[in-house]
């Protein structure tokens, strides 16, 4: 009894090991598979992602041109937005000193 | 029984798994190399990295130069079965004639341009319509947002990049960024794999010496003289005296740089630095500045120009006004054709030669652009029985405005010839700075004291009694000095005496001089005296560049500064 006990327990694992190791195999090739098709999806992504970005990029490029000439002087002056030089006798200067404040009451 | 057809099943199907094995071998080891090159072809492209040139910047980072994306339409006519629609869809899309494209797309031809560096928008429009045969290259576009602005200095490039004109000619090596290509993996429909980096390449970018702001003053200056005496053209320089950094580089006509094909080709030469010219008045700073090298004269020395002429050979020069006896420093002061000559008379050709050639008349001044002319400076053993006198008086030699406006900056600087450049740094696309232009000071031509003491008549000229008072500007000293020369007429080869130059060179605050500025103005009508015509032009530009700069008055004075405690700042 015990020695077909021992039998049958002996046939059991063996085929317990069997199946773990075929289903260690499949795991392991589904596994590579799946990481590659994984890899594979990312590199999809990114590809996408870097579409969008160099679409991005160009719109970037043309709205930096646009403001580039908006900003123009020239620009400035024909669309008649004041473009003035300053009246120089009209100018005060601002410096640091470590003395206190004049009022304007004073300095006038 | 069963067991022997299970044996002969398994028998079977262990053979079938033995030859996959060994396919599979035979394809993963045997064959690897050739089968992996096979696939490689297939799944990887070589294509063509983006090009873009570097960027050009004026002296504060404001973009003259820049890039946009754009796609070129071609068109493979052996493809197009119906010629007719495709060229009514790319004429309205393009703006290019109907009939024309018709022709293109019947030709034998195997592949024609369509529109080169289009929109992009519009391009995307036409890729819409899945037109058969017409395909679309996407392409980097030069673009130059401020237009007009400093076109001769910037220049400009062809349809494929090429550098035409200008700093993009000059600095083409640096701007025009590596070309290059790079393996790309797709997939059977056509989708790119990423590669994980960034495949563009940047040229370096520039950044100038000249300032957008000074640039405008100086432009709209000169369309105001154009327009007011009716000019043919005209030209201002800028300059910083101490390091030949060039603030501003105007001239008229002048041309888009979005569109020069649309202009004449005389319009785009930068007249700057390629026209010379003779330039009379302005150029008896040399004569003087020799003399008093050569201690021949003091600023107190008497010449009598009662006559109000003078003989040279078969030629008579005349003055302008009448005057008795006057002191060197009136010579300048005035103008005197008549003085400066017999200024002139006490150095002989050699001398006078040598203090020309070290002015840099004669030979380029190295500015850093395309097409800069040396001017004309005989050697003193082919001068005739007239040519000191005519020299040093400003005619018989021709010399840019670049050239005489250098001089000028020696005056200016205390007697340094200084190299004109319009590039301050080379800068990567990442920002960092691969080199930087700054020459400094040149050689010493004149002694301080004589650039000094001619300082001082400069500024004579544009006070009282001076030829140029209206060269002034209000709250600093300007010294400088005006120049009216006749041109050739062409047609008889001898003086005209219709078409002038008139001219102003010099420099501000006279003290401590923040540029030196040079106004020349081609033939203009009813008026042509310097001091009438470029001299006005001096002071316009002169008074806004100094307001611009935030250079204060000369007269300015302490209630003009609010001084605040270090700590409420």
């Amino acid at each position: 009894m015990s020695v077909r006990r021992m039998h049958e327990g002996g046939r059991f694992v063996s085929v317990l090991t069997t199946f773990l190791l075929v289903l260690t195999l499949f795991a392991g090739i589904f596994g590579i598979v799946w990481t590659v098709s994984g890899i594979t999806m990312l590199e999809y992504q990114i590809g996408e992602l870097e579409n969008r970005k160099a679409l991005a990029l160009k719109e970037r490029k043309s709205m930096e041109a646009e403001l580039s000439s908006l900003l123009s002087m020239q620009h400035v002056r024909q669309k008649g937005l004041e473009l003035s030089i300053p009246d120089r006798q009209r100018i005060i200067y601002v410096k640091r000193d470590f003395v206190p404040v004049r009022r304007a009451s004073e300095r006038n | 029984m069963e067991n022997r057809r299970a044996a002969i099943l398994s028998t079977a199907v262990m053979f079938g798994f033995l030859l996959v094995g060994i396919r599979l071998a035979d394809l993963m080891l045997l064959d690897h190399d050739v089968l992996a090159a096979k696939a490689r072809n297939q799944q990887q492209v070589m294509v063509d990295v983006a090009v873009n040139r570097g960027l050009i910047l004026d002296r504060r980072g404001r973009a003259l130069a820049m890039n946009v994306d754009a796609y070129s339409v071609y068109g493979r006519p052996f493809r197009v079965k119906n010629p007719g629609e495709v060229s009514a869809a790319l004429s309205d899309a393009t703006g290019r004639s109907y009939d024309k494209v018709l022709a293109s797309m019947r030709s034998n031809r195997n592949f024609i341009w369509v529109k080169r560096k289009m929109e992009t928008g519009s391009a995307e429009r036409l890729k819409g319509l899945g037109l058969e045969g017409v395909g679309f290259i996407p392409e980097s576009k030069r673009t130059y947002p401020k237009g007009r602005l400093a076109s001769h200095l910037i220049g400009f490039v062809g349809v494929d990049n090429q550098p035409l004109e200008g700093v993009e000619l000059r600095y083409n090596e640096d701007l025009r960024g590596e070309i290059k290509k790079v393996l790309v993996s797709k997939d059977a429909g056509g989708r790119t794999l990423s590669e994980g980096f960034d495949v563009q390449s940047r040229g370096n970018g520039l950044v100038l010496t000249i300032d957008e702001g000074l640039q405008y003053i100086s432009e709209q200056a000169l369309d105001r003289v154009i327009e007011r005496w009716e000019a043919v053209s005209a030209i201002a320089i800028m300059m910083d005296p101490y390091n030949g950094e060039i603030l501003a580089m105007a001239s008229r006509p002048t041309y888009d740089l979005n569109d020069p094909g649309g202009y004449k080709t005389s319009s785009r030469r930068n007249r700057a630095i390629t026209d010379p010219y003779e330039p009379g008045s302005t150029f008896k700073v040399v004569t003087a500045a020799a003399a008093l090298e050569e201690a021949v004269v003091t600023p107190a020395t008497e010449f009598d120009v009662s006559d109000g002429f003078i003989d040279v050979g078969s030629m008579r020069v005349y003055d302008s006004r009448r005057q008795d006896r006057i002191l060197f420093t009136e010579v300048i002061k005035t103008s005197s054709n008549v003085g400066t000559i017999q200024v002139g008379s006490l150095i002989d050709n050699r001398t006078f030669h040598e203090y020309i050639s070290k002015f840099g008349f004669g030979s380029r001044t190295g500015v850093d652009l395309p097409g800069e002319a040396p001017g004309i400076v005989r050697d003193y053993k082919r001068w005739s029985k007239t040519s000191h006198a005519a020299i040093s008086i400003g005619y018989e030699v021709a010399v840019t405005p670049l050239q005489i406006l250098r001089a000028y900056a020696a005056v200016a600087n205390g007697g340094w010839l200084v190299t004109p450049h319009v590039v301050k740094e080379i800068v990567a696309s990442d920002g960092t700075v691969l080199k930087q232009f700054n020459p400094g000071l040149g050689e010493h031509i004149i002694s301080t004291h004589t650039a000094n003491t001619l300082k001082d008549i400069l500024i004579s000229v544009t006070q009282e009694g001076g030829t140029a008072r209206e060269a002034a500007v209000s709250g600093n000293l300007v010294a400088g000095k005006t120049g009216t020369t006749r041109l050739i007429d062409p047609d008889t080869g001898e003086y005209s005496h219709e078409r002038y130059v008139s001219s102003f060179v010099g420099f501000v605050p006279a003290d401590n001089p923040r540029f030196a500025l040079v106004v020349v103005v081609f033939e203009p009508k009813k008026q042509y005296y310097g001091g009438r015509v470029a001299a006005p032009v001096f002071s316009d530009i002169a008074s806004q560049a100094l307001a611009y700069m935030n250079v204060p008055r000369d007269d300015f004075r302490n209630e003009n500064v609010l001084l605040v405690r270090n700590d409420e700042f």
